[in-house]
């Protein structure tokens, strides 16, 4: 798989289109979905998601497979263009500044994981997570805290960060049945 | 390396949502890259962190943004190839400039060595000239030789004059004269014999052929012509001490 994925990221580093596509396809679902978790609205996050990849496709070039994991690079690509999204609309309202905080809670509103493509029973799955587990994800993941910010934000220890979403990730898995 | 302890540890987790700093995320991406266990894990973390984020959205992704093929799939060789091009060509054009440096000294110098050659010619010219005078001079019928021998401690010196008393004209050779020391110079004189009468004809300046030839006036009656070296400039009368040569005038016809 990493192979196929070196193999795609190289064809569009070379300008490939039809393998832009290909990743599009590939993570696009993924990125919307971080993507509306954030800002909320779904005709936003269709808008931002089409920024993102075209963000992709100019910045591949600078991508190096040696030194990051791609969907790690193209996560940070999607949270931060949507957290400058939710930044810019909230100067223009003469808002104060946008901490980490004033976010909404991914899995605070109802039926956030009851969106079309829940084939699988997700909504379900995530309403089997516990509290810790659904903050941590949260922050961690949608959001793109650092483990610190994580600790402080939750008020707990650096280390329990760590272990706490592995233990949640695992829960996750079992249910989806993505076992080691 | 302790690989499950290392899973365990929750640190693939925070690798794969980004929670980790650049460098720490580098550093745990070359383990995996390494270890094909930690490779595998990390991407049970990924699909699962995938599906609970596509859950979240509520529409469909749609179709991926048009963008423009870009056609930088050429092969290597024509990359490195431009560059081995470009950095021939480089080389090229500092050769020719180096070239054409040396081309231009060396026209600078081709230049300067006419000049000079121009001018040695000139020199030559003149000197031949003055030779072609000096033979037409000395053929004439009425031209008499004196030659002047050394005097004294200057034995081994001689020098001669070719007298042409109509011209008034002396013709003096003066080759077989040591050089003049420095802050010294040569000083013909006209000598009436009786009384001993010395006047002065003037000093020889340096020549700056190798000929030794001088021409001089002399409009007074002379019976003896003599060479003394004086101080530069010349004396009021000679110093008969450094009287060098000495030739009489040869008056029976």
């Amino acid at each position: 798989m990493a192979d196929t994925l070196n193999q795609l990221i190289t064809a569009c580093q070379q300008g490939d289109e039809r393998a832009f596509q290909q990743l599009h396809a590939q993570y696009a679902p993924a990125m919307l979905g971080v993507i509306e978790g954030v800002v909320g609205k779904p005709e936003v996050a269709q808008e931002l998601c089409q920024d993102v990849f075209l963000k992709v496709w100019t910045r591949l070039d600078s991508f190096d497979p040696e030194k990051g994991r791609f969907f790690t690079w193209l996560l940070n690509i999607a949270r931060n263009t949507a957290i400058d999204h939710l930044r810019s609309r909230s100067a223009k309202e003469q808002k104060q500044n946008l901490n980490p905080t004033n976010f909404v809670d991914i899995f605070g509103g109802s039926n956030a994981f009851e969106g079309q493509t829940d084939a699988i029973g997700l909504a379900a799955i995530v309403e089997t997570l516990e509290m810790r587990c659904k903050q941590l994800i949260d922050r961690l993941f949608f959001k793109g805290f650092t483990q610190q910010q994580t600790s402080e934000d939750l008020e707990i220890p650096l280390g329990t960060v760590k272990t706490q979403i592995r233990k949640c990730i695992n829960g996750l898995r079992a249910k989806l049945g993505i076992d080691s | 390396m302790d690989t499950e302890k290392y899973i365990a540890s929750g640190i693939l987790e925070l690798y794969v949502s980004g929670a980790l700093s650049p460098a720490e995320h580098e550093q745990v991406h070359r383990l995996v890259q390494k270890y094909p266990e930690l490779a595998a894990e990390a991407n049970r973390i990924e699909a699962a962190l995938m599906a609970l984020a596509q859950a979240r959205a509520t529409t469909k992704a749609g179709a991926a943004p048009r963008v423009i093929s870009r056609n930088n799939s050429r092969p290597k060789w024509l990359t490195y190839g431009g560059w081995a091009a470009a950095t021939l060509a480089t080389a090229g054009l500092i050769s020719l400039f180096v070239e054409r440096s040396e081309l231009q000294l060396s026209v600078e110098q081709m230049e300067q060595k006419e000049i000079f050659l121009e001018a040695e010619l000139e020199s030559q010219k003149a000197t031949n000239l003055l030779t072609v005078e000096l033979l037409d001079a000395l053929r004439a019928p009425d031209v008499q030789k004196i030659p002047l021998a050394g005097q004294g401690d200057y034995d081994q010196s001689f020098a001669a004059v070719y007298w042409n008393a109509e011209a008034k004209t002396v013709y003096l050779d003066v080759n077989g004269l040591p050089e003049a020391p420095s802050g010294m110079q040569y000083q013909l004189w006209s000598l009436t014999l009786d009384p001993l009468t010395p006047t002065s004809l003037g000093v020889l300046e340096q020549s700056e052929d190798d000929l030794n030839l001088y021409i001089i006036e002399n409009e007074f009656t002379t019976e003896a012509y003599g060479i003394t070296l004086e101080p530069e400039g010349g004396s009021e009368s000679p110093t008969l001490e450094n009287l060098y040569v000495l030739g009489a005038v040869n008056t029976t016809p």
